[in-house]
């Protein structure tokens, strides 16, 4: 068991306001300077919250130092690990995940956003906001480095209990790897809070080797389409043969 | 009635602003409770539509309830035992957070024959096949919102008074704050409740900076290290002391706004007027 602190509710304010002033804090994972710019900013001592009484081995989150956005599969099961006893209320605490980043497991973020590191000066705070602070619904589940990582073990631990055909590895290499199709599913939170549809899409996804899905027009066309179907008929009804069915008729053509 | 077959089910369903059933009508009743760790709901269905009662007293039909969470990405729904009319769920509230949607229907649990003599002239009367896992009623949703342990609920209680008219300043209002042994009272005069009134768009954060602000002022009040022996053991100083001590914040104001779940930054500064003796 690891204790940390979490920042609160000043420290999180400060933290905000230091990414629009100096983002380059952030990006240069100088948490010593961001430490002493967060008290001035915010001219108190008091910028940290409780301690997490959760487990958390924090010596796995060294594995992801130097990881980049082809890792992200790989860097779950870490971050699960770590944060093994979570309950999903837990996993939109913009605190914690501001904590974690930022001073925790400084450098990852970077890494693994280096790739879409704006060159544009202007648009360095919104980007180290959506990566490193942000953690709100869709901004944990996609932006948020660490928070990110969290859901997609969330939510494919969640379909790979229903999945009759694929382990939840299986299942999490799905959602990593193609992330057009994730994304498209996020979007959808009433379509993706049903895991049991959300194995039935990710089973017909890697079935027949159907990788044209991954494109967002495909994925979006069939999520619209399951989101039609679900106003008209109740899912949550449906065993997997049923759902799978239902998946299958979503699909859109493959067009030459 | 227009019946449109691309955009409704080509059955009637009985449900809200809708015709399909000219004499139907579909209500439920509802109850919710935090116990412990989990959320306990209920919820009766009161169906008045011969045809869909037959079907449910048959089995063939089920009542359900859709549970909903967007913050957690949860959805589970439960369903009443057959010929029942309604429905329990218990929930763990770890699963939950913020918002809940909680969506009652009755769903065909096979393919049916349903009869449409009752529903609107367009059906013609007809007995239609209607497959399993079709929506036959649905009711408007019940939206509530669960707290985080610990989070103090149902303290405040927003009581018209009637001292005379104050001069305020614009965007200052008057209030009273009373910490009494269970709860808080917070009092506030005609003038300012209808400035509350008045703000419609900031209504909402303007209640959550009164709130706050009691919050702060009856942190005064109690004791931190030790107990008033004559604090009810459930009473909100008790649920105070021990959140803030949950919360190991020194602050009353951070601990306040924590408790209440509201950005203090976001909310600005507030006036709080000392109730004069004779009010």
């Amino acid at each position: 068991m690891n204790k940390y602190r979490i920042v609160n509710d000043d420290g999180l304010f400060a933290l905000k306001n230091l990414a629009d002033e100096t983002p380059h804090l952030f990006i240069e994972a100088d948490t010593t300077a961001l430490r002493k710019r967060m008290t001035e900013r915010a001219q108190t001592d008091n910028l940290w919250g409780e301690y997490m009484d959760i487990r958390a081995d924090l010596s796995r989150l060294n594995t992801l130092s130097g990881g980049g956005p082809q890792s992200d599969a790989a860097f779950v099961p870490p971050v699960r690990q770590a944060f093994g006893h979570l309950p999903p209320a837990e996993g939109l605490n913009d605190y914690r995940w501001a904590a974690i980043n930022c001073f925790v497991i400084p450098k990852y973020a970077q890494t693994r956003w280096s790739h879409v590191q704006p060159n544009d000066e202007k648009r360095l705070p919104a980007f180290v906001r959506r990566h490193w602070l942000d953690g709100h619904l869709i901004s944990a589940r996609q932006d948020n480095s660490i928070a990110r990582l969290w859901w997609l073990g969330e939510l494919s631990d969640r379909a790979a209990k229903y999945s009759e055909r694929y382990d939840a590895d299986d299942i999490l290499n799905a959602m990593a790897n193609n992330v057009n199709l994730y994304h498209q599913l996020l979007a959808r939170p009433n379509l993706a809070s049903r895991s049991k549809l959300v194995a039935a899409v990710y089973e017909v996804f890697l079935e027949d080797g159907n990788d044209y899905l991954s494109a967002t027009r495909y994925a979006s066309e069939m999520l619209s389409a399951l989101n039609y179907t679900a106003a008209d008929i109740s899912l949550d009804f449906m065993d997997m043969s049923e759902l799978r069915d239902i998946v299958e008729e979503a699909k859109p053509p493959k067009e030459l | 009635m227009k019946f449109n077959p691309n955009n409704y089910a080509p059955y009637p369903i009985l449900r809200p602003n809708s015709s399909d059933y000219p004499e139907g009508n579909f209500t439920t009743t509802f109850s919710q409770e935090q116990r412990d760790n989990d959320l306990h709901v209920d919820c009766a269905f009161d169906i008045d539509e011969p045809t869909i009662q037959e079907h449910i007293k048959a089995g063939d039909v089920a009542c359900c309830i859709l549970i909903y969470c967007s913050a957690t990405c949860y959805t589970e729904v439960f369903r009443s035992s057959p010929g029942d009319l309604k429905v329990s769920a218990v929930v763990y509230l770890d699963n939950l957070k913020g918002n809940i949607e909680v969506h009652p229907s009755v769903i065909s649990v096979k393919d049916i024959a349903l009869p449409t003599k009752t529903a609107h002239p367009e059906y013609g009367g007809a007995t239609m096949v209607v497959a399993k896992y079709k929506q036959l009623a649905s009711s408007v949703p019940w939206l509530f919102t669960v707290k985080p342990p610990g989070t103090i609920e149902s303290v405040f209680r927003l009581e018209r008074d009637n001292p005379e008219q104050s001069k305020l300043e614009d965007g200052e209002f008057d209030f009273i704050v009373e910490p009494l042994e269970r709860h808080i009272v917070i009092k506030s005069n005609p003038k300012t409740y209808d400035a509350f009134q008045e703000i419609r768009s900031e209504t909402a954060l303007t209640r959550a900076t009164v709130y706050l602000s009691a919050l702060i002022y009856a942190l005064g009040f109690i004791n931190m290290d030790e107990p008033d022996e004559n604090e009810p053991p459930d009473g909100w100083a008790v649920t105070l002391r021990e959140r803030k001590r949950q919360l190991r914040i020194e602050s009353d104001a951070l601990a306040a706004q924590r408790m209440l779940g509201a950005p203090f930054s976001c909310l600005g500064e507030f006036t709080h007027r000392e109730a004069s003796s004779d009010e």
